[in-house]
């Protein structure tokens, strides 16, 4: 899976039939170069001919998706008075066909005075989170 | 005038991915001699060809007045698929 675009590549060998003059199409009848950049499923098969009318077929799948993951929105934050221990909870946000990759974290102290927001999401600390790349899919709980 | 030769069944410089069959036709008048070789050994005119790989075939003629005529045609047996490995990568958007 992929947010790029796509670029489908091959090798054709033959016994008598020089690499240069294997005719290669794809399943829409295309020559190369085969690239892709619609977001969606593809499976591409190509077929390779030599000068003899043999041919063989070979076939890629790939995902290009570059629909983000709907926002968290109930990010909750609980404070441990016996311990001082913060807690964060969330649920899995939904819409999204794709199966999540995992959550990320980052905080900013309020000792900064600024907020984490979009703007500066990029360059605020990220806190370790290896439970949430485990188990994506369900609500997470970081301390 | 000298004899004609013309070899049917296979082209020159073709690839074919079964048994070809060249035929070689002589005419002319008072022919007399022929020849047809296959990769430089006798061959049996008409009969299939189905060794994989290069191939030569040769054919001569001579009348009695000492003319000749003589035809070359080169042609391969490829009964193998090509093989194709694919894969894919990401590009610039």
């Amino acid at each position: 899976m992929t947010s790029s675009n796509v670029t489908v590549v091959f090798s054709a060998q033959d016994n008598f039939t020089s690499s240069a003059a294997i005719v290669v199409r794809n399943q829409q009848g295309q020559a190369p170069p085969f690239s892709y950049a619609g977001e969606g499923d593809f499976t591409v098969t190509l077929t390779a001919a030599d000068l003899a009318g043999n041919f063989s077929t070979a076939a890629a799948h790939f995902i290009i998706d570059r629909t983000p993951p709907a926002a968290v929105g109930d990010l909750r934050v609980d404070v441990s008075t016996e311990t001082g221990a913060t807690t964060l909870t969330w649920s899995a946000p939904g819409g999204d066909p794709r199966p999540l990759a995992g959550y990320e974290l980052r905080y900013r102290s309020a000792q900064d005075g600024i907020l984490l927001n979009a703007a500066n999401w990029a360059s605020a600390p990220r806190r370790p989170t290896r439970s949430s790349r485990r188990r994506p899919a369900a609500p997470r709980r970081s301390r | 005038m000298p004899p004609q030769v013309v070899v049917t069944g296979v082209v020159d410089g073709q690839n074919y991915r079964a048994a070809a069959a060249p035929n070689v036709a002589f005419s002319g008048r008072n022919i007399v001699f022929t020849t047809v070789t296959l990769d430089g050994l006798g061959f049996e005119n008409g009969s299939a060809v189905s060794g994989e790989g290069a191939h030569a075939l040769y054919a001569q003629a001579r009348n009695a007045a000492g003319l000749e005529a003589g035809a070359s045609v080169s042609f391969t047996i490829d009964l193998t698929s090509p093989t194709l490995n694919i894969t894919f990568r990401p590009s610039c958007t």
